[in-house]
């Protein structure tokens, strides 16, 4: 999960990285040189978008914070309004520490060329150190980045503290990318981070029971709090840009893979989809709780719903019982919306069960799509007749 | 015959006396997959489906002379437990369980990296050749032993696959799944290298997603292979920032982590790519014809 500026900021000050002075507006950072006032996004290139803005007194920086509070930048809501005091700065760098997913090991880049989008640097001016995890960052890897960034005396000294803190900070808060830019050397010759992206490795929430969720979760739709709460993983796309054109079709699979394929089946054939729910274990904790996720689902309000689960040695019956017992609900879609491929172990009793309910079901990936495809073309003739 | 598993292939399940680990063994043991044992601390001496359970890895290695284990073990205990696979010589293991902190995944399998311990996962869903052996929770009665190597992220994914060959009339020789984490043990590169130098396995289907490179070195090696292999990369719809079950299949900014550019890099190596899974059946007889035409 993404955190917004400052929330990546107070992980990197509990590891010891120098921050500007900040406070989440309405408080105010005491600031003899004036204020920044940043928007709270989750985007990049908020500056470009008038999401930083420069506050000489108390009036401006009333005005600035107030047109930013509960704004949108682009398509991104503003979460909170981050004020910080405005620094003399000298020089810019960049720092991060990332997860190297294909090597299986934590990188280091730093480059001279701060406050740019580190895709847009030259690669010689770019440096890059890969920890052995067995070892740890070693003294000669800070030194070369040191050295990459022309560093010395007790700049040197700042920086190769904040590099220990920066890997500290990726390792102990259990992120995937702890990134700097820039990394500032104020025009006194304090280096502190600039700005922070943090993406926190979702698998380790529970290393971490002080953590509260993110303040982005807070704009969630409905569906998607209802995943969480249900322990599934939920995909919503009714809030993208462009949204998905209808008719539009939701999917419930098992497996995160077999979910994707059967995204692939509907999407190829030019037909959008609302959102998607990947099971993730829940059919072994019963067909109440079953119920509760085809609910959950049902939320996305989609044309048409296709359930496509492949099974190897679980019984599918429980799942059409929870798709049964969902529908029976208040709230739930027609039933000849619902298109059901189910494999599993005695996969005939599922069909017995979703037949006699009105259900279609087939065992084949490729009939369901058909069936998928077919009932959008009449819900999408159906629409044109309409206008 | 096979890749990774063989005739000296013996098993050991980590964590047997658990439900899961249970389940596993009696289900390999039913099976005819040659499991041997288990390892639960503190349970030494009982016995599991008529197999017997050791305290430790050391000794149940020295018992039965295990080379590879499944491990099922709790979440809590998953790091510590493979680094003792690991340390007992082991030279397969596969890690069952998903959702272990990226940075645990790095040092597991740098550990077992560095004393040649070949791991597939964490979130895998095991490796299996039909009539060989059986170390994946795949269903014995789906599969058919035959000449296409399947190696996959995804577990479900290979299901699919396997359903779609078996449509064709073909069988599979082994079926690896990398797992679906962020950081895995082995890569598809790793696999295609057994498959060619497998003499029963006539072409290699590779099963990419969203996320990450480890298709990139797959697809430059698929070139230079004897063996023909084909490809099938899914997400290519579904959202790019979206975590969809696989911690790993997440794409974030990154151009070269796209679906759309992995099938890209495949197709300018040469190699057939199925745009949808119900393609690959098709697409597999049409290689294999074409194969047999120049030889």
């Amino acid at each position: 999960m993404k955190l917004l500026e400052y929330e990546g900021k107070a992980l990197l000050a509990k590891h010891g990285v120098p921050l500007p002075a900040g406070a989440i507006w309405p408080a105010v950072p005491e600031a003899p040189g004036g204020w920044v006032v940043k928007a709270q996004v989750l985007a990049g290139g908020r500056g470009k978008r008038g999401g930083i803005r420069m506050a000489a007194d108390r009036g401006e920086l009333e005005a600035h914070a107030a047109a930013l509070q509960g704004a949108r930048l682009g398509d991104e809501p503003v979460h909170a309004v981050y004020v910080e005091q405005k620094l003399k700065i000298a020089r810019e760098y960049y720092l991060a520490a990332l997860v190297d997913r294909d090597r299986g090991q934590v990188a280091v880049i730093a480059s001279v060329e701060g406050g740019v989008d580190i895709e847009q640097v030259a690669h010689e001016r770019i440096v890059r150190v890969d920890i052995d995890p067995l070892i740890g960052l070693a003294g000669f890897q800070v030194q070369q980045l040191r050295r990459a960034l022309g560093l010395e005396g007790d700049a040197a000294r700042q920086f190769e503290k904040i590099v220990g803190a920066v890997v500290e900070t990726l390792v102990g808060e259990d992120a995937e990318l702890v990134e700097i830019n820039p990394l500032i050397e104020t025009a006194d010759g304090k280096l502190v981070a600039g700005d922070a992206k943090v993406l926190l490795d979702d698998d380790a929430v529970a290393r971490h029971p002080a953590r509260s969720g993110p303040v982005a979760w807070s704009t969630d739709s409905a569906f998607m709090r209802r995943c969480r709460e249900l322990d599934v993983i939920g995909v919503d796309n009714r809030r993208r840009i462009p949204p998905p054109r209808r008719p539009a079709v939701s999917i419930l699979g098992n497996g995160a893979g077999l979910t994707m394929a059967t995204y692939d089946q509907v999407t190829l054939s030019g037909v959008d989809v609302a959102g998607a729910i990947e099971l993730h274990g829940a059919l072994a904790r019963g067909v109440e709780h079953t119920a509760d996720v085809f609910e959950a689902f049902f939320l996305l309000e989609a044309d048409v719903l296709f359930v496509n689960a492949f099974y190897q040695l679980r019984s599918t019956d429980a799942l059409a019982n929870a798709l049964v017992m969902a529908l029976g609900r208040p709230g739930a879609p027609e039933r000849g919306r619902v298109v059901c491929r189910m494999r599993g172990v005695n996969q005939h009793a599922s069909r017995a069960i979703l037949e006699q309910a009105g259900v279609f079901y087939s065992p084949s990936l490729r009939e369901a799509t058909e069936k998928v495809l077919a009932l959008c073309r009449t819900l999408g003739g159906r629409a044109e007749g309409k206008r | 015959m096979s890749v990774l598993l063989d005739a000296h292939t013996k098993i050991l399940v980590q964590g047997i006396t658990g439900t899961t680990g249970r389940l596993f063994a009696e289900r390999m043991k039913a099976g005819g997959t040659p499991v041997v044992g288990g390892v639960t601390p503190g349970k030494g001496g009982a016995e599991v489906a008529g197999l017997p359970v050791f305290d430790s890895m050391r000794e149940a290695v020295a018992a039965t002379g295990a080379n590879a284990v499944l491990s099922c073990i709790a979440p809590a205990f998953v790091v510590d437990g493979l680094f003792e696979v690991v340390d007992a010589g082991i030279a397969l293991a596969v890690l069952y369980i998903e959702n272990i902190p990226v940075h645990d995944a790095i040092r597991m399998c740098a550990y077992a990296r560095a004393r040649g311990t070949r791991i597939l996962g964490p979130n895998s869903a095991g490796v299996v050749s039909p009539g060989v052996a059986n170390m994946a929770d795949l269903n014995d009665a789906n599969l058919r032993p035959g000449r296409i190597g399947i190696v996959s992220k995804s577990g479900t994914l290979t299901y699919e696959i396997i359903e779609e060959l078996h449509q064709v009339g073909l069988g599979e020789s082994t079926v690896v799944c990398l797992g679906g984490d962020r950081v895995v043990g082995t890569r598809y590169d790793d696999v295609l290298r057994l498959f060619e130098a497998d003499p029963d396995t006539d072409l290699v289907v590779v099963i990419g997603e969203p996320g990450g490179g480890l298709e990139y070195p797959a697809a430059a090696l698929a070139k230079t292979m004897r063996t023909p292999v084909v490809a099938y990369i899914t997400g290519q719809g579904s959202p790019q920032d979206a975590r969809m079950g696989h911690a790993g299949a997440v794409v974030g900014d990154d151009v070269r982590s796209r679906p759309q550019s992995k099938m890209e890099a495949f197709a300018s190596a040469g190699i057939p790519v199925a745009p949808r899974v119900t393609d690959i059946g098709e697409l597999v007889i049409r290689t294999l014809a074409s194969q047999k035409g120049k030889s």
